[in-house]
């Protein structure tokens, strides 16, 4: 019975999982934090987990697309495209309720990676939002950069 | 009857008396005691009448007590009585007896022959008797009246026994009628619970749990439990489908019951039996579990969590287009425009395998062959590497290095703060030799922490 009574006690995630999905996904991604660029954020408006959740999210996506890069480059091939704009809706989810320059920065360097792989048309949009993030970043580096992405042409 | 005969049978009653113990203290039949005899066998037949007539009192009343229509509480009313008689009958026949038997006895005890002391005999029982009997009926008023009020007191008591249980009826009812909303709303959230039990069961863990662990009939129930929650938010509500479906889900045939049962062998050493062991091992999860789950909700939560700050990385893709040189320039003019065609570039020219991969991606008619894509990735990587070292050498950092000569010698003192100006140009092999040798001493020097500038401020060349 002890061993039974401790299984259904410390069962606590499998438990979560039916009683709260939003917590279980949020400790099985603070256990494994690749799984979170694999799968979906599901929660619910206002739960207390979505923010981490989706910073969680975010941060996978954009360690895949940084991780894709070729040594010394700023951002990724073609073959990232979709790690990224992961990042960037994750990025902009997290940063409703998450104003941090972290989350900004790096919401700031998944727009322009992707306005980079993006139709040269779409640039613009990409720029003024990173560039928008990248001053709520503080981050001259990422600033410069965002608006290079603007103006289409080079520093 | 001849006289013959009538002292034949007179002779055979009293030899059965004197069988049977008789008392009376007669003479031995003979020629001269006929008037004795003759008045005993009518003192025989007296008594004989009295008897019947008790007999048939009797009768009466077992007959009455007999009857369908006695109530218990006449038959308790008569258990008191002697022989079940009404009260003095056994008294009166008595002493009618006395009176009809002694009295003649004493009044023609001469006749009789009887001596002194047997009329005085008689005489004693009858004033016994008749003392008694008279001196009973003068007391029994007050018992009649004692009795009579015993019995109204009875039957205002049941009376009000009778008030009080339609009282009790009325009240009954009245309550009854004023509780049955509440209890119907009960009724309704336990069927609510037990319907929303049944739909986990079914409806979400039904898919994942073994053949034979839920009853075949768990759908049909909740479908029914559904449906009867259904009528009962109708008005009047349905209670009697609510009860039924309640039975229903919460029977031996619900699927929470099922699925108790099936876990119960497991915990057999339980006292009070396998399912009381699971039913205790569902309370102490709960309570125990419910600060569990807080601690672990909590722990979840506020789980430290630093975003992480990425590596910027040295070269744009726009960096990488401006810095095209004339071999990529031509061959790829046309790619230009494709979308993501500066991020793809740059990152298969800092691949090892970059020539390679431009050759796979892109070679097909705008290069001659691999070598020439492996030519211009040359002379690209050098543009690219220029152009990284130029971001490094900015003016800004010149002048910082600049200002902090300027109390060095004056042969030490840099004014050109071009990054352009740094760029070494072609010499001997000695002065080559001698740069290189100043490269490795500051690298020497990066590592002892070894400031520079300190060792330039305090020279003099």
């Amino acid at each position: 019975m002890s061993r039974l009574l401790l299984l259904l006690l410390a069962g606590c995630a499998p438990l979560a999982s039916v009683l709260d999905p939003p917590l279980a996904q949020l400790a099985r991604w603070q256990e494994n934090p690749a799984l979170a660029a694999t799968q979906p954020v599901e929660c619910p408006q206002g739960h207390p987990a979505c923010p981490q959740l989706h910073a969680r999210r975010a941060e996978a996506c954009m360690a895949r697309a940084m991780a894709a890069r070729a040594p010394r480059a700023a951002c990724p091939g073609l073959s990232a495209r979709g790690d990224l704009d992961c990042a960037v809706a994750a990025y902009h989810a997290a940063r409703r309720t998450n104003g941090g320059p972290a989350l900004a920065a790096g919401h700031a360097q998944a727009l322009i990676c992707a306005g980079y792989l993006s139709a040269n048309v779409d640039h613009p949009r990409f720029g003024r939002e990173a560039l928008a993030a990248a001053r709520a970043a503080g981050s001259e580096l990422l600033t410069t950069r965002a608006q290079a992405l603007i103006d289409g042409g080079p520093r | 009857m001849p006289p013959t005969a009538l002292r034949s049978l007179i002779s055979l009653i009293f030899a059965a008396m004197a069988g049977a113990g008789g008392v009376l203290m007669l003479p031995q039949a003979g020629d001269g005691a006929t008037p004795t005899l003759i008045v005993a066998v009518l003192i025989f037949l007296v008594g004989v009448a009295f008897a019947g007539f008790l007999w048939w009192l009797s009768a009466r009343s077992f007959a009455f007590l007999a009857a369908p229509g006695t109530t218990s509480e006449q038959i308790a009313a008569l258990r008191d009585l002697p022989m079940a008689l009404p009260e003095g009958t056994v008294r009166a026949i008595l002493a009618l007896i006395v009176g009809v038997v002694g009295l003649p006895l004493l009044l023609f005890a001469a006749a009789l022959g009887l001596s002194d002391a047997v009329a005085g005999y008689v005489n004693g029982i009858i004033a016994g008797v008749f003392g008694y009997y008279f001196g009973a009926r003068g007391v029994t008023p007050d018992v009649q009246a004692n009795r009579r009020v015993a019995e109204a007191l009875t039957t205002e008591q049941r009376a009000h026994e009778t008030l009080r249980q339609s009282t009790t009826t009325a009240i009954e009812a009245a309550t009854e009628a004023a509780t049955r909303p509440g209890r119907e709303a009960e009724l309704l959230a336990r069927l609510e619970r037990h319907t929303a039990l049944a739909e986990e069961l079914v409806q979400n863990f039904g898919a994942a749990l073994p053949p034979g662990i839920l009853p075949e009939n768990a759908g049909a129930l909740l479908h029914q439990a559904r449906a009867a929650l259904g009528a009962a938010r109708k008005s009047p509500p349905d209670i009697s489908a609510v009860a039924g479906a309640t039975a229903a889900l919460t029977g031996a045939g619900g699927p929470f019951a099922a699925v108790l049962r099936m876990a119960a062998p497991l915990l057999p050493g339980v006292a009070g039996g396998p399912l009381a062991g699971v039913a205790l091992l569902l309370g102490l999860g709960w309570s125990l579990s419910a600060g569990a789950w807080r601690r672990w909700q909590a722990g979840v939560l506020e789980a430290p969590h630093d975003p992480a700050l990425f590596d910027p990385g040295a070269i744009t893709p726009d960096e990488a287009l401006s810095r095209l040189t004339p071999i990529f320039a031509q061959a790829l003019a046309s790619l230009r425009e494709t979308p993501g065609f500066a991020a793809e570039l740059l990152d298969m020219a800092l691949r090892d395998d970059g020539a390679a991969r431009i050759w796979a991606s892109w070679g097909q008619g705008r290069f001659s062959g691999l070598a020439e894509v492996e030519q211009g990735l040359v002379e690209y990587r050098r543009a690219l590497l220029e152009g990284e070292a130029t971001q490094d050498v900015s003016a800004e950092a010149l002048r910082g290095v600049a200002a902090q000569l300027a109390t060095a010698a004056p042969a030490l003192r840099p004014e050109a703060t071009d990054p352009a100006a740094l760029r070494a140009q072609p010499g001997t092999p000695e002065q080559r030799a001698a740069l290189e040798a100043l490269t490795l001493l500051l690298g020497r020097m990066r590592e002892t922490r070894q400031d520079p500038m300190q060792i330039l401020r305090e020279i003099t060349p």
